[in-house]
């Protein structure tokens, strides 16, 4: 199925919206907001990069804002293979990656990731669609997480991203 | 014994007369030709013991009485002949053959005589009868033969009528070959005795097989009458679609009434089934119908076999057609069946009619189920927007608020919560009626999913509306989804609240006995009238009346409550008092069969959370 919702919506390419290092925690918040933000965030020099993967402006904006409002370094595709030259040229540390996707979807990537790349950031899966057989799929294929996004919001996601983080590193050894 | 055997010769004789007349008035009332023939048959092999009888009367052997028995007697192989001939033309050759046999026996009969008065030397005096009896024996057993052998394929009732026909013509050739090939032995009076019982017992079967008495019919018909009622209860209830309907249905048209062929026009004139006809000449019937829609049309008529039965069939406010073409043995051998026609057809065009609106139902169940997942996956994105920046803007992630903000994020968070809700009913109903719906089970304390859910439900509720829960004894632990439970009792509760709209205390009863867990949700508000019920957990079969027409919702929470709770292996139970509350109860099994997925802590909290 070929989505046809945000025609004229979608990135051209992969758009960086901060680079590694560049970005600076609770940029462009009021000082006594950035004063709020969790410690590690506001501390931590070299901030956790993590890209977004998904064809939705809206959704990939409000994720974006979001999660550099916690201190992550943020980037965005919009297709399957933008995804993939970001992850091979970027190494973000994690990838919340959606299904539905122009072109190769969701899976491909993580099938791509699977057979070639030696060392593939973790992926969370965040979808429309909650079926089963998907949710199966998704997880088999390596995602560490799957969610639906009606289900969630982006602080929780953001909030949830060190215990991602620490399960994959528990993973890898 | 020899009164007797005088007696039974009378008898003989004066039955086959009587048979013979009542061919010839059956002939006289329909005026066919193959009756006619049949008369003349029966007519000549009734003059033969007649004639024999009178010259036994009269104690004398007039050669012109012989003349007329020969010729009673070849008349009758003449006339079984011609009337076999009417259903399945003879060649040229067979006629020229047969007439030949029938004119030399005539000559040989007329120029040698026969004996005991025959003029030929004695050694050779048989041969005269013996090719009289050759020649009547080909003449009615090529018939007998053909009519055995057209017996089979035929509906019960025309195949007892051949056959029954066939068989008395074979025993009287029998009687006959045994009485003069036998010869003087069989002039014992017993033989006699046994060779007229045997006469006597065929004229019955002969009977049987030409007129048409309702008793032997019904006898006949009831071995297929069972097979034709399962056949229409088939047609009616059970053909998955019009061609497997309108294929069934030709079959037994062109059986009920021996046809050859038959075939069935949809109501556009495309034909729908057919059996034993070529398809080029069906085209040209549906063209003539396309043409003029008149069953008696000339322009159809002229295309078809007469007598072509043709029968309208209502469908669809227009009008299809049934038709069955005769073959050779329809006109003589169906004439009472071709009557069930007309009411078999009225079956068929009810048959099709049922067809075309389960299909339209089944389709339109589809479509609904392919919108109502379409549809709920489009909203989700939207909705996911909504609430993500709802959420974010109440944690302050885009900015501060001011006090009047804050509260009017809070009120579009739970709506929005609300909205997403509805959401997942509309998927799940989706998914139930599809049958993907799959519980995702483990064990867990009933208390604990209760409490929780409780807990979740406490903030949406308003002060009119206190939500009590009360644990009796010790709730035990269950094997359940608890998602879906928690959607079950999210409905309850939501809709013990909508429903009470002058207030009042829900509450919310655990209790468990050896089989089960009850979860009760009684609410004080305006009840259900008894006769509502039965509607209550019907997909959208929303209860609407004076006092919760207001009230809003799309008719899924109940239905979908009951359903998640059936595939628990539970139910839902509802009383109520119109206008004194009702109590909705869970019954959850506590055996459940245990599948437990292990889902991460992760994300049942986020389940929970979202």
């Amino acid at each position: 199925m070929v989505s046809t919702r945000h025609a004229g919506l979608r990135y051209p390419g992969w758009v960086v919206f901060a680079g590694p290092g560049g970005a600076s925690p609770g940029r462009g918040l009021p000082a006594v907001w950035r004063d709020l933000l969790p410690d590690r965030a506001a501390a931590t020099r070299t901030p956790i990069d993590v890209l977004i993967v998904e064809d939705d402006l809206a959704i990939a904006e409000m994720y974006r804002i979001q999660l550099e409002a916690d201190g992550y370094g943020v980037r965005v595709a919009g297709t399957a293979a933008d995804a993939l030259t970001a992850i091979d040229r970027c190494a973000p540390d994690l990838v919340l990656l959606d299904v539905l996707l122009p072109g190769r979807d969701g899976f491909a990537v993580l099938e791509h990731m699977r057979l070639a790349m030696d060392a593939a950031p973790p992926v969370v899966i965040l979808s429309n669609y909650g079926e089963p057989a998907m949710v199966d799929r998704g997880l088999s294929l390596g995602a560490l997480d799957y969610f639906v996004k009606s289900r969630v919001t982006p602080d929780l996601v953001s909030r949830s991203i060190p215990e991602w983080l620490d399960r994959a590193r528990v993973n890898d050894d | 014994m020899n009164a007797f055997l005088t007696v039974l010769q009378y008898t003989v004789a004066a039955a086959f007369l009587l048979l013979a007349i009542t061919a010839i008035v059956d002939a006289l009332q329909h005026r066919e030709r193959a009756r006619t023939y049949l008369a003349l048959s029966l007519l000549c092999v009734s003059l033969v013991p007649a004639i024999g009888l009178v010259q036994v009367a009269l104690r004398t052997r007039s050669a012109a009485l012989t003349s007329i028995t020969v010729l009673a007697f070849l008349g009758s192989g003449c006339g079984i002949l011609l009337f076999r001939s009417c259903f399945i033309p003879l060649s040229r050759r067979a006629v020229a053959l047969a007439g030949g046999a029938v004119l030399v026996s005539v000559l040989l009969v007329t120029v040698f005589g026969l004996p005991p008065t025959s003029r030929l030397p004695a050694a050779y005096q048989p041969l005269v009868p013996d090719f009289l009896i050759l020649t009547w024996v080909g003449l009615v057993g090529e018939p007998i033969v053909r009519f055995w052998l057209a017996a089979r394929g035929r509906p019960p009732v025309q195949r007892a009528r051949l056959r029954g026909l066939s068989v008395a013509f074979a025993v009287l050739i029998a009687i006959l070959l045994v009485g003069t090939v036998a010869g003087n032995r069989l002039q014992s009076p017993e033989a006699r005795l046994v060779t007229q019982l045997i006469a006597l017992a065929m004229v019955p079967v002969l009977y049987g097989s030409l007129a048409q008495p309702g008793l032997m019919r019904r006898q006949w018909a009831m071995s297929e009458q069972g097979e034709l009622q399962q056949a229409i209860k088939d047609l009616l209830v059970f053909s998955p679609d019009r061609e497997t309907a309108a294929a069934r249905a030709v079959r037994w048209a062109s059986r009920l009434v021996g046809a050859d062929a038959a075939f069935i026009l949809d109501v556009d004139g495309r034909p729908l089934a057919q059996v034993g006809m070529p398809a080029s000449a069906l085209a040209d019937v549906a063209a003539a119908w396309r043409q003029t829609h008149d069953v008696d049309g000339p322009s159809l008529r002229r295309l078809l076999p007469e007598p072509a039965i043709l029968l309208a069939l209502p469908v669809e406010d227009s009008l299809g057609v049934l038709g069955a073409l005769p073959g050779p043995f329809t006109p003589v051998f169906g004439v009472y069946e071709v009557g069930q026609l007309g009411g078999y057809a009225s079956a068929v065009a009810a048959s099709l009619e049922r067809v075309r609106m389960t299909e339209r139902l089944a389709a339109m169940e589809r479509a609904k189920g392919q919108f109502l997942n379409l549809a709920s996956h489009e909203l989700r994105g939207p909705v996911a927007i909504i609430r993500g920046y709802m959420a974010m803007l109440e944690r302050g992630t885009l900015g501060p608020l001011n006090e009047e903000g804050l509260r009017a994020v809070r009120v579009m968070s739970g709506k929005a919560t609300e909205m997403n809700a509805l959401i997942e009913q509309m998927l799940d109903a989706a998914r139930l009626e599809e049958g993907r719906l799959q519980l995702q089970l483990r064990r867990i304390a009933i208390r604990t999913v209760v409490e929780r859910t409780i807990e979740m439900i406490r903030p949406l509720a308003d002060e009119a509306h206190p939500i009590v829960l009360e644990l009796r004894g010790d709730p035990p632990v269950v094997s359940l989804d608890v998602e879906r439970v928690q959607t079950i009792l999210t409905n309850l509760v939501d809709n013990a609240i909508k429903y009470s709209p002058a207030g009042g205390a829900v509450e919310c009863l655990v209790t468990a006995t050896e089989e089960s867990v009850l979860i009760a949700v009684h609410d004080h508000g305006v009840g259900i009238a008894s006769e509502d019920l039965p509607r209550l957990f019907s997909r959208f079969g929303r209860v609407s009346s004076e006092a919760t027409r207001h009230i809003q919702g799309i008719g899924l929470g109940l239905y979908l409550a009951r359903e998640l709770a059936r595939l628990h292996g539970g139910d839902i139970h509802v009383e109520s008092t119109p206008g004194g509350g009702s109590t909705f109860t869970l019954e959850l099994p506590r055996g459940a069969p245990v599948d437990d997925p292990a889902p991460s802590q992760l994300a049942t909290g986020l389940a929970a959370g979202g």
